[in-house]
């Protein structure tokens, strides 16, 4: 088991690498890809837990769709004057670091201070190949989940509507005068 | 190949059911009709029906659960999803009468009024339906989702309003800290799943007690679960956003975030809390925790109220104090493992609270003329001889709020109060009759302005008849239900805790 948590780690420590980047950058491009290269990251931890579907989900949806979007609005919009005030030089990095620190130092003291650590053994993990998974999901969103999924849906139609009427109120990008 | 759920379960459902099919009509009207605004009949009155009999099947599928001798324990729909308990039916059928009073508020005031006026019915009424999920969601993960639709609805609403620089200021304002605030809840309910194995709240109440006392990434988990709830009803570390986007909102939304957006947190942190996980060898700590961010709520929130001159900014901390005195309530049932008089306590004292403060909103929202001028408390200036009906009203809402006999809200917190010293957290109900000693000043300044002095304030805006209505039904409901509070409140409890 040695090499699965040797890869392990070193997908966390970039993850954290990356996350820490997004945070720390003051060019939003540049924290943008850093998002990106996190996310796939975070795909590889999918991949590594046998969760192949998901892992595809999140570099195909994640790391591809969702980022070419935001991208492409920071492209669009002036931002100079948010990064003059985003980025407050050494001492807003470190209290960013303090804060992300505590986070995670929080989380970390009781993991370890935890005298059994149960873990869950879902049917996902359960499953060999990434076929299996994926057929799994399916099922379960199907069946199981219906309820949360329908209402995802409901939630999908609800942020386009408001989205368009948001552009369409006074001073908005699509205000009619 | 296996079902997941049966006809009955979408009988249960079916008040969100109607309300989201309902929630349509405005808008695909205003599509087939040329981009032209439809008119009050469908951007008002097929809502309103929509809601009334969302409210009426809520009661149905109730009297259904309860008639039916096969049904033993509070039935669950779609595999676990959802609970139908008494708290539940309840909760739904108080959320569509604050959605029908709401949208008869919102036709009439200037924030919401006018142009998009359809978009505005639609989000509403979704907001509804995900109040209504929230309310009876026995999984973390479907209390999320709800939850998100709640107030992903509100976020657009607030920014839609026709005001155009305090409401940007709080919808934005509101969409980052609760961003932020799901995030930290959705890790706590991963922290909780990763120790656990579940997210089902009847299946987490098996094993929460054993686990919370040896586990320390659970106890944290629940922690951060908690910690998502305390945003959602503003309680004390977290509440400094409410006055703002309070103020900011258009009153009619207002009065949604406060009655409808709360009460169906509260639910869900009832819910949450009842799983046993104050039962704990380490649950000391949190408990202690929760009780002096009750106690900090209660005073943070009547002292800041004291302070305040505009009316909405007022109503906004006499929330945060509520939200204090309901904290009470939820504590007394979790300490008690749920099967306590805290539960039914807790949900009285929502309807109570609920009824009053709609009413109180209507009122400021009668005196809106326009976006730009706030209603302050010397507006309300002698009121009484020219709108004696409406003055009146008002000092019910206030006089009730405050907690004085023999209105509703005086029954809502005894009885919260007494579940408290049955439960032996005295200490708990001494802050809060405190807090409501420190009410009753600025719940009173209204009404002298109103009674004692000659000078005219702001005028009331005429062509206001469903405002007006709404307030004179619900002053009507503070005073009947505070008197018939008894026979009330035993119905009430009967049905929570037979389906609990």
């Amino acid at each position: 088991m040695a090499g699965d948590s040797i890869l392990f780690y070193a997908l966390s420590f970039l993850i954290i690498y990356f996350a820490l980047g997004v945070l720390m950058n003051p060019n939003p491009i540049k924290a943008a890809f850093n998002l990106v290269l996190a996310m796939v990251g975070v795909a590889g931890v999918f991949f590594h837990l046998q969760s192949g579907f998901l892992g595809g989900v999140q570099l195909a949806v994640y790391a591809g769709a969702v980022m070419v979007l935001f991208v492409m609005v920071l492209m669009i919009f002036d931002l100079k004057k948010e990064r003059d005030a985003f980025s407050q030089g050494f001492l807003g990095n470190i209290g960013k670091l303090l804060a992300a620190g505590i986070v995670v130092s929080l989380v970390i003291n009781n993991v370890i201070l935890s005298s059994d650590l149960q873990l869950a053994t879902s049917n996902a993990a359960k499953a060999e190949s990434g076929r299996d998974t994926t057929k799994i999901l399916a099922d379960l969103i199907f069946t199981e989940y219906v309820f949360a999924f329908e209402v995802l849906g409901i939630l999908l139609l609800l942020v386009a509507i408001g989205a368009v009427s948001i552009s369409r109120i006074k001073g908005g990008t699509h205000a009619d005068s | 190949m296996k079902t997941s759920f049966d006809l009955i379960d979408l009988f249960y459902i079916s008040p969100i059911i109607v309300l989201f099919l309902v929630s349509l009509v405005p808008i695909l009207s205003k599509v087939l009709n040329g981009n032209k605004e439809p008119s009050s009949f469908f951007s008002v009155f097929i809502p309103v029906c929509g809601g009334l009999a969302a409210a009426v099947l809520s009661v149905g599928a109730s009297l259904y659960i309860m008639g039916d001798p096969n049904i033993k324990s509070s039935p669950l729909a779609f595999s676990g999803a959802l609970i139908m308990d008494g708290i539940a039916l309840w909760t739904s059928f108080l959320v569509s009468i604050i959605l029908c009073v709401i949208i008869l508020i919102s036709k009439e005031n200037p924030y919401t009024k006018g142009k998009q006026f359809s978009e505005y019915i639609f989000l509403l009424v979704n907001s509804a339906v995900g109040m209504m999920i929230v309310a009876w969601s026995n999984d973390l993960i479907v209390t999320f989702i709800g939850i998100e639709v709640m107030s992903l609805c509100l976020y657009i609403l607030i920014a839609l309003s026709n005001e155009t620089r305090h409401s940007k200021e709080a919808s934005i304002k509101y969409f980052i800290l609760g961003s932020f605030a799901s995030a930290i809840f959705l890790y706590g309910i991963a922290l909780m799943y990763g120790t656990i194995g579940t997210t089902y709240i009847h299946e987490i109440v098996q094993g929460a007690r054993e686990i919370i006392s040896i586990n320390r990434v659970f106890l944290i988990g629940t922690g951060m679960v908690a910690l998502g709830f305390a945003f959602k009803v503003s309680l004390f570390p977290f509440f400094n956003w409410t006055p703002d986007v309070y103020q900011g909102s258009g009153t009619p939304l207002t009065t949604f975030m406060a009655t409808g957006v709360k009460v169906v947190s509260f639910v869900a942190f009832l819910r949450f809390m009842t799983t046993d996980i104050l039962g704990g060898v380490h649950s000391e700590a949190f408990i202690t925790t929760l009780q002096w961010m009750a106690v900090l709520t209660i005073i943070v929130g009547n002292v800041a109220a004291i302070l305040q001159d505009d009316l909405k900014r007022i109503l906004a901390y006499s929330s945060v104090a509520h939200s204090g005195y309901l904290l009470i309530g939820v504590i007394v049932a979790g300490a008690d493992g749920g099967q306590s008089i805290g539960a039914s306590g807790v949900v009285f004292y929502l309807f109570a609270y609920a009824i009053m403060t709609l009413g109180a909103f209507a009122v400021v929202s009668v005196l809106e003329k326009d976006t730009d001028t706030p209603i302050k408390v010397d507006d309300l200036k002698g009121m009484s001889s020219r709108h004696p009906l409406l003055a009146l009203a008002m000092c019910v809402f206030m006089l009730s709020l405050a907690g004085i006999p023999p209105t509703l809200g005086f029954f809502g917190k005894f009885y919260l109060f007494s579940a408290a010293i049955a439960e032996g957290f005295f200490w708990l109900a001494v802050w809060g009759v405190v807090g409501s000693v420190i009410s009753v000043y600025y719940y009173l300044r209204p009404l002298v302005v109103m009674y004692m002095s000659d000078e005219a304030g702001a005028g009331i805006v005429d062509r206001t008849p469903a405002t007006r209505f709404a307030i004179v039904i619900m002053a009507l409901l503070v005073i009947l239900i505070g008197l018939a509070s008894e026979p009330f409140y035993m119905q009430m409890q009967a049905s929570v805790l037979s389906l609990y």
